[in-house]
């Protein structure tokens, strides 16, 4: 049975192609480009994945007031932090092109969420990711990195 | 000569739009491979389109964009939100002014830390290759070794550069509020009656 992925990501582009190298890897993925969607999706508008693929420089749109979300710069930390509200231990990969620390710093990390920088994580290296953190998950073995 | 400053979203969209078409070419018919430089390349493009995508506001003029998109793209993608606050009313040549002079001191700033990678295309693509393989048909122990070598020497490399950018982005995001607060109190300085 195909494990099946969740993308939150308001960019399309080259987040298509991260989409077309987890089909090609028979993975069922579906990808959602704004924080509505995102936020009723949490709440179960659609099941479960077995992993979340979450950005964190995102528009907040109306459901997540400008401030809260630095301006957009950490939208996908309130993001996280709503996810983690319904799904406490589902695997997470935070990929983002932020790098600043101060804001970095304001994600609560957890042994089942791991972060990634975009520019350095091709289409096939996602998919190696996820197949990594997935095997990590389910049989506890040896750390992924 | 120096690099030109003014960037139209329709110049560099043309560009993300001919590398993309030639990418999923080669995506598709090499099943989902690609090469790293590329990659970058490809996401420097696209973060300049949405760059302009959010900047081209109504509430903006037209020259003042390109002054502040000139200066601002080589933010990255760290300064989009600061330009959500951007509501300026229309423009007149003392803002441009002040515009013109951050531009230029950002400019200088970014002259001297243009990330230049020195990791060479055929580490690069050793690299890439031999991860493509443990992705597909996995690795025997010393190809193992090999890419667990790249991978230090890879990142040897990059961390050192990483440091500089979240300095300089620092550094970037503080001039920004800086030129915000100096634009927006022009503005009102020269919309009073």
């Amino acid at each position: 049975m195909s494990k099946s992925v969740v993308i939150i990501d308001d960019e399309h582009g080259t987040t298509d192609l991260y989409v077309k190298a987890l089909r090609m890897a028979e993975f069922e993925v579906r990808h959602i480009d704004n924080v509505k969607d995102a936020l009723a999706h949490f709440q179960g508008d659609g099941s479960t994945p077995d992993i979340y693929i979450l950005d964190l420089m995102m528009p907040p749109g109306d459901e997540i007031k400008l401030e809260e979300s630095g301006f957009g710069l950490s939208t996908g930390i309130v993001l996280y932090r709503r996810l983690r509200e319904k799904h406490p231990n589902l695997p997470v990969i935070i990929l983002t092109s932020v790098s600043n620390p101060e804001i970095l710093g304001l994600l609560p990390l957890d042994d089942n969420t791991r972060r990634e920088a975009k520019i350095d994580v091709m289409p096939f290296e996602l998919v190696e990711k996820i197949k990594e953190t997935l095997t990590y998950d389910r049989d506890n073995a040896a750390s992924f990195n | 000569m120096p690099p030109a400053l003014i960037e139209t979203r329709e110049s560099v969209r043309a560009k993300f739009d001919a590398l993309w078409g030639q990418v999923v070419a080669e995506f598709e018919a090499k099943r989902g491979k690609m090469d790293r430089l590329t990659w970058r390349r490809l996401r420097t493009l696209e973060a300049r389109v949405r760059f302009h995508d959010v900047i081209e506001s109504p509430a903006l003029s037209r020259a003042l964009i390109n002054d502040l998109s000139s200066w601002a793209i080589s933010c990255g993608r760290d300064a989009f939100p600061y330009l959500y606050r951007l509501e300026l009313p229309p423009h007149d040549m003392r803002v441009r002014e002040v515009a013109k002079a951050a531009r230029l001191e950002l400019r200088a700033v970014f002259d001297e830390i243009e990330p230049e990678t020195a990791w060479t295309d055929a580490l690069s693509q050793e690299q890439d290759d031999l991860i493509m393989k443990r992705l597909e048909q996995g690795l025997n122990d010393d190809e193992t070794v090999r890419l667990e070598e790249l991978k230090a020497l890879h990142e040897a490399h990059l961390a050192p550069l990483d440091r500089q950018f979240v300095d300089a982005n620092k550094k970037h995001i503080q001039r920004i509020e800086d030129l915000i607060a100096e634009i927006t109190a022009e503005c009102a300085t020269s919309t009073q009656p």
